[in-house]
């Protein structure tokens, strides 16, 4: 019980820090949820709240925003993972977003779907018995399908119904965890590739050509005494690739990177159902490139359903 | 012990807070605005046309509020002129490969124009397209950088 316990609360990681990415900027990470306890299937309901406090620019200066620049993006996200057989898994995440853009004397908030993601993964480093050095591994494959406004076809002057990124993107990852004792590790990275979408507005036609991107995340947690409260933390990098804009505006863009630290507390209850509270901050480590920085807070409720 | 869900249910939809957050930055903005703001006198040429372009500043440039801008196009003896094409205004941030909303271009005068609805959506390098078009297809364009 106590070594499930552990194990299960991993994916909170996943989860939260897949959800966020600066809509205007590219970048964001394509880490899916899985599942790795001994459940068939989970269910998953996740509340944010983002403020985007940070802008980098190309020399990687960051200027802090101030209050007649605000932008705060809310989102929940419902999102699953089904396990097919003990190898193989599918998921899927659906958010709803509500976007608030604030100056001094203007104020425009927007809400709707988000992009859908749908993912399988399969786990090619099972764990039969018990190893104190070799981890499980997982290789996933994550598929991003546009449904909402992005930045290129948004209809608002602050754009606050960019709710979107705007691309087809095609994910592909490896992920590690581990847990020895009272101690869990993990690692994810992916690659993704954006592909070619043109995009129409009040005449202005524009083909976007988005470069290769990628992101990855480091973790550990600590359970006390192996029992149902997991403490950890993460380290994630992001990088999104330049982008080819030809049309109306013919320009190559600058990539974009930024690191971003996360501390999480989580709690297992009845066995079937974790509650955990994260935060994230793009800031903390202050190194970051092209893009904005946000501060995201995030409740998560977890549901899982026994083999 | 067994427990209830509900509460943590109506706790995820307590979370959202109708556009507030507690990490934003509540100080008031300095008025300082870096970078060259205003061209100089020969203003902006389109060579193929010949033709001058000289934007004056009549709100802003500010972040996320709208703007406005009075154009004036003359001819290299500095009439006032109307181009035969259509003039247009596109606001991009070439690093980070996006534009924005749609400026709104009127022709107020011979050769006067007044572009409004020029929203910046967020602080950093942008360049200012004025592009002279026929059917949607850009024939000239000069660039007027500008940084926030």
């Amino acid at each position: 019980m106590a070594i499930k316990s552990i194990t299960l609360l991993f994916i909170h990681f996943f989860i939260s820090q897949s959800l966020y990415a600066a809509a205007c900027c590219g970048g964001g990470s394509n880490l899916p949820s899985l599942i790795t306890g001994d459940y068939r299937a989970q269910l998953s309901l996740a509340a944010t709240n983002g403020a985007v406090t940070h802008d980098v620019n190309r020399d990687s200066a960051i200027k802090e925003r101030n209050s007649d620049n605000q932008e705060v993006n809310e989102s929940m996200v419902l999102s699953g993972a089904y396990l097919i057989n003990s190898l193989w898994q599918v998921g899927f995440s659906v958010p709803y977003k509500f976007n608030t853009h604030r100056s001094g004397n203007l104020s425009e908030n927007s809400s709707g779907a988000g992009d859908i993601k749908v993912q399988m993964a399969y786990e090619f480093l099972p764990e039969y018995s018990y190893s104190l050095l070799k981890p499980r591994g997982f290789i996933f494959l994550e598929q991003t399908v546009p449904v909402s406004d992005s930045t290129y076809d948004a209809n608002k002057p602050l754009r606050s119904d960019s709710l979107g990124n705007g691309f087809y993107s095609t994910a592909l990852g490896i992920s590690f965890v581990k847990s020895i004792a009272q101690f869990d590790y993990l690692f994810m990275g992916e690659g993704h590739q954006s592909f070619k979408r043109s995009f129409e507005q009040n005449g202005e036609k524009l083909t976007v050509t988005s470069k290769f991107g990628g992101s990855f995340l480091i973790g550990g947690g600590w359970s006390p005494s192996n029992g149902n409260l997991r403490l950890g933390t993460t380290i994630l990098y992001s990088r999104g690739g330049r982008r080819k804009i030809e049309g109306s505006i013919n320009n190559i863009s600058e990539s974009t990177m930024f690191w971003e630290v996360g501390v999480s507390a989580a709690y297992l209850f009845n066995d079937d159902i974790s509650v955990s509270l994260s935060y994230q901050d793009q800031t903390f480590l202050g190194t970051a490139r092209n893009t904005t920085l946000s501060k995201i807070a995030s409740l998560n409720l977890i549901k899982f359903f026994e083999l | 012990m067994k427990i209830k869900y509900w509460p943590i249910f109506l706790l995820l939809l307590l979370f959202p807070s109708c556009g507030d957050s507690p990490f934003l930055n509540e100080e008031s903005p300095s008025s300082e605005i870096a970078g060259n703001q205003n061209l100089n006198s020969e203003g902006l040429l389109f060579n193929g046309e010949q033709l001058k372009i000289q934007p004056f500043w009549r709100e802003g440039p500010f972040v996320l509020n709208q703007s406005r801008l009075l154009i004036v196009v003359t001819n290299l003896e500095g009439v006032p002129v109307s181009p035969e094409l259509e003039l247009n205004v596109m606001l991009w941030m070439p690093d980070m490969g996006h534009g924005s909303f749609p400026v709104d271009v009127i022709e107020i005068d011979e050769g006067v124009y007044e572009a409004k609805e020029i929203f910046f959506t967020m602080p950093g390098y942008w360049d200012i397209h004025f592009q002279l078009t026929q059917r949607e297809e850009v024939l000239e364009e000069v660039k007027w950088p500008l940084n926030l």
